[in-house]
Formats: C-alpha cells, structure tokens, sequence
C-alpha cells in the first residue's frame, strides 16, 4: 500500500468511528464487498470515504443508512464498482507477488520458531531449519485457502442472510474440517525431507522476504 | 412512479442540469429530483452516477465544510459537462418528439 493510500485509511478508520451502531453492519458488509472488487487500494478509500461522509451527513438528518442508500447495497456497489477505473494487469500481478511474499513471511517467522523450539526441545542445538515435502504443500495451501476465505467472505458480504441456522452451522463445521484436513494432514503423511539448511541461513531468508515484501506492497497503488 | 428502467438512462442528463444550476452536493441532487416530481430516488443511486461523471470529467467535486457537521463535496460542471448536457437536451428533443408521433400517429387515445 502507497503512502498517499495510507494516509486515507488512516483518515477513513478514524472518520468511521462516528458511524452509529445501527449503521454499522451495513456498512461494513459494503465495505467488505468493496474490497473483494477489482477496484485498487486507493480507489477504495476514496469510495469507502465518500460513504462515510454520505452515511455520517444522513445520520446528521436523522437518516439511516437504508434510507441513504435506498436498500439496494449490493447493486449500488456493483454500479460504483462499474463506475471507477479498475486494476491494471500490472497492478494485479504487484498486487499478488505482494500478498504472496507477505504469506511467505509471516509463514517462514512461524516455521523459524518451530524449528528453533524443536532444537531447544530436543536439546540436539543443531539450529537446523528442516521442511519435509508435506510442509511445502501446507505452505502453498494454507496460502491458497485463506486467500479462497477472504475472497469467499467478500463476494457472499452483501448476500441475503442465511435464515436456516442449523444448516448454515453445518456447512460451517464441514468446511472447516475440510480446511484442517487439507493443512494438518500433508504434514503428517509426506514427512520426507525436502529442505535442510542452516536456521541462520533460513533467519536472513525471511528477513530477506519481508523486506522484499514491504518495497512490494509499496508500490501497491 | 416512473420506472427505474425508464429512469435508469434519463438520471445523467437530469443531474447534469441540476448540477449546471448550481453547486450542489448527493442530498440536495436527491430533493431537487424528488422536488422535479422524479420520486425518492436515494443517494446510493446518485452517486454512482456521479462517479460515472466524474470519471467521464464531466462534473468536478471539491470537498467542503457544511453548515451542518461532515464535510461535504460538492460538484460543478465542467467545459465537457456543459457540452455533453446540451447534447442531452438535443437528443431528448428528439426522443421526444419522436415518442409523441409515434403515440399521436398510433392513435393513442390519450392523445
């Protein structure tokens, strides 16, 4: 994310502070949908800031956001989706190596302190950083499935409401599953050694990667 | 009621006039359509129509203090806008005439 993007969501976060209980969940679900579109990171604060101001001068009036918007809140997101520039190729593919170097970092942390726990545990002290095959396919899937998740989560933000609980708590727990199972069990079963180096090699590696990542990011438009 | 199909084409080139009026800003577009005889037709409906304007460089917004809290933007024409609403007027001159022959000619009893 730039640096002009920045200083709108700071700017936005603290403007939607004022937005009333009542107005809040709408909101949000608008903003979450927004963000699953193919609008950049900066148009969407520019959308999301006219919005705010929107929903902040109607509850001024004493309007609700049902009465600003008129109710139809997915169809005015898809006309202002349609309405705004959209992502370049170029922005797309930035845009992807960032969030997927950001994984890969945050990941690496993790898989660096497992490493380094198993060496303090195990009292061997060899500091070695060790993935099997089955750790690379969770890596990748872990990556696939949360961006799967959030991509779910803002398509479906503005969809009519699930009315059969029972229903909708059992998709929930079998999609769970489904995720842990995908994650847990590569680990578990293709336990052969694929990478073996030394953990201070593997440190500078992450350190390497979150650098990349923020420069990356930051060219995020 | 009119239609929102029927509306749906009509919406740009009314704004633009409202907009060449006056400066005007999302809420007060909302009343003077209502006003016009236009029906509720929300903000969330007028402002993607505005982005739409905007992007085509035909309005211009600039943000300013209210009287009554948040900050508001406020739009005017533009050279472009102002070209692209008489080229509005033309073309509904058109339409609209040729809808009457067509009603009057088809021997619409109304008429």
């Amino acid at each position: 994310m730039n640096k002009l993007t920045k200083e709108i969501l700071k700017k936005n976060n603290n403007r939607e502070e004022f937005i009333s209980e009542e107005n809040q969940e709408i909101y949000t679900n608008m903003v979450v949908y927004l963000r699953g579109s193919d609008l950049t990171e900066y148009n969407q604060e520019i959308v999301r800031e006219d919005l705010i101001e929107l929903i902040l001068d109607g509850q001024q009036r004493g309007d609700n956001i049902q009465k600003v918007m008129g109710g139809k809140y997915k169809e005015i997101c898809d006309e202002v989706i349609d309405a705004m520039p959209k992502k370049t190729k170029k922005d797309k593919i930035v845009e992807v190596i960032g969030t997927s170097l950001n994984s890969l970092w945050i990941l690496g942390v993790i898989a660096v302190i497992k490493n380094l726990a198993v060496s303090l545990i195990s009292k061997t002290f060899e500091f070695n950083f060790i993935m099997s095959i089955g750790d690379i396919i969770t890596t990748i899937l872990i990556i696939i499935l949360s961006n799967a998740v959030v991509w779910f989560i803002s398509r479906t933000a503005l969809n009519e409401k699930q009315t059969n609980k029972k229903v909708s708590f059992l998709k929930t727990w079998v999609v769970l599953l489904v995720v842990f199972a995908a994650i847990i069990l590569p680990s578990i079963y293709f336990d052969t050694t694929a990478l073996n180096i030394p953990l201070i090699i593997a440190v500078i590696s992450v350190l390497l990667l979150f650098f990349t990542s923020k420069i990356i990011n930051s060219r995020v438009y | 009621m009119i239609s929102s199909q029927m509306l749906k084409g009509m919406l740009e080139g009314c704004i633009l006039e409202i907009i060449c009026k006056q400066e005007t800003y999302a809420y007060e577009i909302s009343k003077l359509l209502e006003e016009y005889g236009f029906g509720k037709i929300s903000e969330g409906t007028i402002y993607p129509i505005i982005l739409r304007l905007q992007k085509s460089e035909l309005v211009k917004a600039t943000v300013r203090d209210s009287n009554s809290g948040p900050k508001r933007k406020y739009y005017r024409l533009t050279e472009k806008g102002i070209v692209s609403l008489y080229e509005f007027k033309v073309n509904w001159k058109e339409l609209e005439h040729a809808i009457n022959n067509l009603f009057i000619k088809g021997g619409n009893e109304d008429e």
